[in-house]
C-alpha cells in the first residue's frame, strides 16, 4: 500500500514537476502570510509582522530544500541537477571539454574499430545454425599426413550412402568464369560448384530469393546461380529485385534464384551455382556434413574409417592406403592465417595502450582541474552539501564526459571502419569478401568501456576535488610553495605510466618500420627491377602445354622492350610445390622419408630473366627438351646440404612424387627418372621475403608441364616494365584465345603484395597511428602538467623573481622537472618495451627485440615532444611579473 | 531544546501529527499549534521538520491534501487523516503504549 502510495507520488514528482513545485510554492507563500496577517492583526507594523515571521518560521528556500529532499525520487531529481550542473561546467570550460573529449573519441574510436575487425574475424561465431556440429571430411594418403579434402564424386556418394553419422553430407569445389558485362568489360568471377544441400547442411537459409532444389543438380537444368552477399553489394548495389536477372557465365545465361546472407563464403566464390555429377570428373571436391544429434566427432571418425577401407576395397587404383577422417569445420572457409590472427589480436592489445594512455589523460587533466575548483567545493560543503554528493558530483561529470567521448568515439568508428577494414582485407587480416561490421556487443561494449573508464579514472580526481579538510588543505597549500604535494605527486605517478606506455608503443614501431626496411631490402637471390609476372591457365595435355608456352614465349620476346622472357611453373612469392628427391649415390631412403625440395619448372632464360646467379655449371638452354637427355639445376642449399663438400654438377637426381597435375586427370606418377644436375644456381627467397631459402630442383618445363605456369618477361627500363604489364594481356591474347592470361603485374608490385609485406605493412599502418597519437597525448599530458605547476606555483615564482633569481634558472627548473618525469616514464617504459617487443617478436626481421638504436631513437623523440610542450608553459612563468603574481593572492 | 530532545522528537513527530490531525484537518500551522496545545509547551515542532514530515506523511498515504479558504478568507493548504492514516495512528499508538510501558516498569523496577 505505501509503496504504491510512494510510486504514485515519485511519478507525479518526476512527471509533473512544475506544478509540485508550484502547490509547493503556494503553501509557503500561505503559511508565511497567514502569520504575518495574525502579527498585523495583533499590533505589530507590516515590517515588523515580516521580521517576526522570518524569526519563527526561518527561510523559505530552506524549508522547501528540506521538503524536497523528502519528496520521492529525490535522489533521481538530485543526479538530474548533477548532469545539468555538468552539462553547464562542460560549456563553461570548453577548451578543458574539447581535449578531454577528442582524446577520449580517438582512444575509444580506435578501440572500437579495431575491436569491430577482430571481433568479425576471430571471436563472431560464423551465421551457420549450430555450428559445433558441422565437420570437415578428410582423406589422407599413404604421402600426405595432413588433412587433405580432394574427394571424387564416387567417394562421396560412397560415404553418403554408408555413414549413419551425419544428417547431410555436402561438398563443393571452386572454378572460375567470365562475365562480360554490359559496358563490355571482362570481369573473372569465384564460382563455387556447390551440391543443393550445401546451404540447409550450413544451417543457412538464403536472404533473398530460395535455395538450390535437388533437380538442379540434373544436368540441363543447372544455370541457376545464388549471389554472396558480398558480390551482390558490389555489382548490383544491394539491389533487392535482383531475383530472376541473368548473369552470363562463359557465353552461358544463368539466372539469378538468391542472394546469401552477410559472410557465407565458400573460399573465393562470387557467386554460387550447383554441382553437377556428370559433368564432375576432378577428384577435388570439399565435403563437410552435420552430424546427427548426440553422434560425437569420435564416433563419426570411427564410422568413416570404416568407409575408408571400404572404398579401398571398392577403388584400389586409387584409393590405396587412403584413410577418412573429420575434423571441425570451425572456420575453414574463412579462416585466416594464424600468424595474422595473432596480428589482430595483438593491435587489439596495442590499441588498448592507446586508450589507457587517452584515459590517464583525460585524468591528469581531471586532477588538474579538482585543483582549480577545490574552492567551488569549499563553499558548497559550507553550505551543506556531504562529501558523498560532492563526490558524486564530480563522479557524474567525469561519466558524463567519458560518454561523450565514447559516442563521438563510435563516430569515428563509423567513418574509419571502411579504410580500416579494406587495410585490413588487404593486408590478409581479414578473409577477402568477408563484411566488417560493428554489431551490437561491439557498441555495448565502447559504452560499457566509456562508462567504467569515467568512474575509474574520475574517482582518485573527485576524491581529491571534494577534499575539503581545511587543516590539510592549509598545509597542501604551504607545502605548494616549496613546491611538491600529495596531488601533484598523482599527477606526476600518471604522467610518467604515460610516457612509460607511449614509449612501448613506439618502440614497437619503430622496430616494426626497421623490420619493413629491412624486408624490403632483403635481397630475395633475385633481382626484381624491371621484371613483369603474368600467369595462365594450361588445363592441356602435355605436348599441346609445351607448343602453347612455346609460341607464348616466342610472342613475348617480340614485344618491344622486353630483354628477355622466361616461362616458370612459380615465379618468387608464390609458393611452389614440395616434392621427395633421392640423389644417386647418396643413402637410399624409404619414399616417406626422403628430404624434400621445392619442386619448380623453368625454361630456359629463367635464371637470366630473374637475375639469379648460376654459381656452377650452367644454366639451363633451349636444347634441353623434351628430345634431350634428363636434366637439372640445384639451388646452392641444396648443394651444401646434401653434397657435402662435394662437386654436384654431374651427378644424378631423381623426384620421387606425382607428376603435377594435369587437368581433369588423376595424378599419376610418370617422373621418378635420373636427373643430371647440370648447374647450381644461387639460393631464392622463394615463398616469403622474410623465410630463409628453401632446397630447390630446377627442372626443364619441356620435360615435364604443370597445369598452372607462369610468363616471366625483362623489360629494359622500369617504366616499360610497367607499360608491358598494362599491355600484356591483350598482346598475349594471340596464341590462344580461350587462355585466360591474368594481370600482369610487376614484380615490385608483387613485392608489394607479398604475405611478408602485407603482414607487416597493416600492423605498421596501424601501429603508426597508434604510436602517434600516443606520443601527441604525452605531449598535452606534458603540457597540462607544466601549465597547472605554473599555475600554482605562480606566486613562489613571483617570490624568487623578487628576490634575485634570473628568469633563465626559472625557465631550467621547471622544464627540468618536467625532463625528470621524463626521465623516470622513459626508463619505466624499457621494461614495457620489453614485453612490447617480446609480443611483436614474430614480426621482426633483421633487427633483434632488443635494438638499442631503436630504443635511443624512440626515447630521444619522446624527450623532444615532451621538451616542447614542458617549453610553452616554462615560457609562461619565465615572464611572471613579481609585483602582480603577489598581488594576486 | 537539547539536541536529545530533538533526536527524541524525530520519532515522534510522526505520531505527534497524526494525532493532532486526528481530530480534524488543519493547515501546516494548525498542525504545529495543535501539537504544542496537546503536549501542553512540551514540543515546539519548527517549520523546517514540520513541512517535509507533512510532504513525506501526504506520500506514504495517511494523509490527504486540499486547498481550502482559511478562517480569515485567504487559501491554506489543508491536511487530513486518510482511512490508512487512521489505521497507521492506531498501530503507532499502541506501538508506543506498548514501549512506554516497558520503558516505565523498566525504570521503576
Amino acid at each position: 500500500m505505501i509503496v504504491l502510495c510512494r510510486l504514485r507520488s515519485l511519478w507525479r514528482n518526476l512527471t509533473r514537476r512544475g506544478r509540485v513545485e508550484r502547490d509547493l510554492d503556494e503553501e509557503m507563500m500561505a503559511v508565511f502570510q497567514a502569520l504575518e496577517d495574525e502579527h498585523v492583526r495583533s499590533g505589530m507594523s507590516p515590517g515588523e509582522a515580516r521580521r517576526a515571521v522570518a524569526v519563527a518560521l526561518g527561510s523559505a528556500t530552506q524549508i522547501k530544500e528540506r521538503v524536497r529532499d523528502v519528496r520521492a525520487g529525490a535522489a533521481v531529481e538530485q543526479v538530474g541537477r548533477d548532469v545539468r550542473y555538468a552539462i553547464r561546467m562542460m560549456r563553461r570550460d570548453a577548451g578543458f571539454t574539447a581535449i578531454a573529449v577528442t582524446t577520449l573519441a580517438l582512444g575509444i574510436g580506435a578501440n572500437t574499430a579495431v575491436f569491430s575487425v577482430v571481433d568479425t574475424v576471430v571471436f563472431r561465431p560464423l551465421p551457420y545454425t549450430d555450428p559445433d556440429a558441422l565437420v570437415k571430411i578428410c582423406g589422407t594418403g599413404p604421402r600426405d599426413p595432413a588433412c587433405d579434402d580432394d574427394f571424387s564424386f564416387a567417394e562421396l556418394d560412397g560415404i553418403r550412402r554408408q555413414s549413419d553419422a551425419f544428417e547431410q553430407i555436402a561438398a563443393d569445389d571452386g572454378t572460375r568464369a567470365n562475365v562480360v558485362r554490359a559496358d563490355g568489360s571482362r570481369e573473372s568471377l569465384g564460382i563455387g560448384m556447390v551440391t543443393s544441400n550445401w546451404l540447409s547442411t550450413l544451417g543457412v537459409r538464403p536472404l533473398l530469393g530460395r535455395d538450390f532444389t535437388a533437380d538442379e543438380e540434373q544436368p540441363g537444368r543447372e544455370c541457376v546461380v545464388i549471389l554472396t552477399h558480398d558480390y551482390w553489394r558490389r555489382r548490383f548495389n544491394a539491389d533487392a529485385h535482383v531475383v530472376g536477372d541473368t548473369l552470363v557465365l562463359d557465353g552461358v545465361t544463368h539466372t539469378v534464384i538468391g542472394v546469401l546472407p552477410p559472410n557465407v563464403i565458400r573460399f573465393y566464390a562470387d557467386v554460387l551455382k550447383p554441382l553437377v555429377a556428370a559433368g564432375y570428373s576432378d577428384r577435388s571436391l570439399d565435403v563437410f556434413g552435420r552430424l546427427r544429434p548426440g553422434v560425437t566427432l569420435a564416433q563419426a571418425r570411427a564410422g568413416l574409417d570404416i568407409i575408408g577401407r571400404r572404398l579401398e576395397e571398392e577403388y584400389p587404383a586409387t584409393n590405396k592406403d587412403r584413410r577418412l577422417g573429420a575434423e571441425p569445420l570451425g572456420k575453414y572457409y574463412v579462416s585466416i592465417q594464424q600468424k595474422a590472427e595473432q596480428g589482430l589480436v595483438l593491435m587489439l592489445g596495442a590499441v588498448g595502450l592507446v586508450l589507457l594512455i587517452a584515459c590517464t589523460n583525460v585524468a591528469n587533466l581531471l586532477l588538474a582541474r579538482a585543483a582549480v575548483r577545490r574552492r567551488e567545493s569549499f563553499i558548497r560543503s559550507a553550505l551543506g552539501a556531504s562529501r558523498g554528493r560532492l563526490v558524486r558530483q564530480f563522479l557524474i561529470e567525469s561519466v558524463l564526459l567519458f560518454l561523450v567521448g565514447g559516442t563521438l568515439g563510435l563516430i569515428v568508428a563509423r567513418v574509419s571502419l571502411d579504410s580500416l577494414s579494406s587495410l585490413a582485407v588487404s593486408g590478409g587480416y581479414v578473409p577477402e569478401r568477408m563484411a566488417v561490421s560493428e554489431d551490437a556487443r561491439v557498441l555495448g561494449m565502447s559504452v560499457l568501456v566509456s562508462l567504467l573508464a569515467g568512474l575509474a579514472f574520475g574517482l582518485v580526481p573527485a576524491l581529491q576535488a571534494s577534499s575539503v579538510d581545511l587543516s590539510a588543505a592549509l598545509r597542501d597549500s604551504t607545502q605548494t610553495l616549496t613546491g611538491g604535494s600529495r596531488r601533484g605527486r598523482t599527477r606526476a605517478v600518471l604522467i610518467v605510466s604515460e610516457i612509460a606506455l607511449s614509449l612501448a608503443l613506439l618502440a614497437g614501431f619503430g622496430l616494426l618500420i626497421r623490420s619493413f626496411d629491412r624486408v624490403y631490402a632483403a635481397s630475395g637471390g633475385f633481382n626484381p627491377e624491371n621484371v613483369v609476372v603474368t600467369g595462365a591457365e594450361g588445363g592441356r595435355s602435355f605436348p599441346e602445354a609445351v607448343a602453347f608456352w612455346r609460341a607464348a614465349l616466342a610472342h613475348a620476346r617480340a614485344i618491344a622492350g622486353v630483354t628477355s622472357a622466361a616461362v616458370t611453373s612459380r615465379p618468387p612469392l608464390q609458393n611452389p610445390r614440395r616434392q621427395r628427391f633421392t640423389i644417386d649415390g647418396g643413402r637410399r631412403m624409404p619414399a616417406d622419408d626422403a628430404p624434400q625440395a621445392d619442386d619448380i619448372l623453368v625454361s630456359a632464360d629463367y635464371f637470366r630473366t630473374l637475375g639469379i646467379p648460376i654459381l656452377k655449371g650452367r644454366a639451363l638452354t633451349d636444347a634441353d627438351n623434351e628430345r634431350s637427355g634428363s636434366v637439372a639445376v640445384i639451388s646452392e642449399s641444396l648443394a651444401r646440404r646434401y653434397f657435402q663438400g662435394q662437386d654436384p654438377v654431374g651427378r644424378r637426381i631423381s623426384l620421387l612424387e606425382h607428376a603435377p597435375m594435369s587437368c581433369c586427370s588423376a595424378p599419376h606418377p610418370v617422373d621418378g627418372v635420373w636427373r643430371e644436375i647440370v648447374g647450381v644456381a644461387g639460393d631464392v627467397r622463394q615463398a616469403n621475403m622474410d623465410e630463409e631459402p628453401a632446397v630447390t630442383v630446377y627442372r626443364p618445363y619441356t620435360q615435364i608441364v604443370e597445369h598452372d605456369m607462369y610468363l616471366v618477361l625483362h623489360a629494359d627500363s622500369g617504366p616499360r616494365a610497367g607499360s608491358i604489364a598494362a599491355g600484356l594481356r591483350s598482346q598475349l591474347a594471340g596464341p590462344d584465345h580461350q587462355s585466360d592470361w591474368s594481370n600482369a603485374r610487376t614484380m615490385a608490385q608483387m613485392i608489394h603484395d607479398s604475405e611478408s609485406i602485407r603482414l607487416r605493412r597493416f600492423v605498421l599502418i596501424l601501429l603508426g597511428c597508434f604510436a602517434t597519437i600516443a606520443v601527441l597525448l604525452a605531449g598535452v599530458g606534458i603540457f597540462g602538467v607544466a601549465s597547472s605547476a605554473v599555475a600554482e606555483r605562480t606566486r613562489e615564482i613571483g617570490v624568487r623573481i623578487a628576490l634575485g633569481a634570473t628568469r633563465t634558472v626559472i625557465l631550467r627548473q621547471l622544464v627540468g622537472e618536467m625532463m625528470a618525469l621524463a626521465a623516470a616514464g622513459v626508463a619505466l617504459g624499457a621494461a614495457g618495451m620489453l614485453v612490447v617487443t617480446r609480443l611483436i617478436r614474430s614480426m621482426l626481421f633483421g633487427v633483434g627485440a632488443a635494438d638499442m638504436t631503436t630504443y635511443v631513437a624512440v626515447a630521444v623523440l619522446l624527450g623532444a615532444v615532451v621538451l616542447f610542450a614542458a617549453c610553452l608553459p616554462a615560457r609562461r612563468a619565465m615572464r611572471i611579473d613579481p609585483i602582480v603574481a603577489l598581488r594576486s593572492e | 531544546m537539547s539536541r536529545d530532545r530533538a533526536a527524541l522528537l524525530q520519532g515522534t513527530l510522526d505520531l505527534l501529527i497524526l494525532k493532532a490531525l486526528a481530530a480534524g484537518e488543519l493547515h501546516g500551522l494548525g498542525v504545529s499549534r495543535r501539537i504544542e496545545q496537546i503536549t501542553a509547551g512540551t514540543f515546539v515542532v519548527q517549520a523546517g521538520s514540520l513541512f517535509p514530515a507533512l510532504h513525506r506523511l501526504e506520500e506514504a498515504g495517511w494523509l490527504a491534501s486540499t486547498w481550502q479558504a482559511s478562517e480569515n478568507n485567504r487559501r491554506a493548504k489543508y491536511y487530513a487523516l486518510t482511512r490508512a492514516g487512521q489505521k497507521q495512528l492506531g498501530q503507532e499508538t499502541a506501538e508506543w503504549n506498548r514501549i512506554a510501558l516497558a520503558i516505565a516498569r523498566a525504570l521503576e523496577a
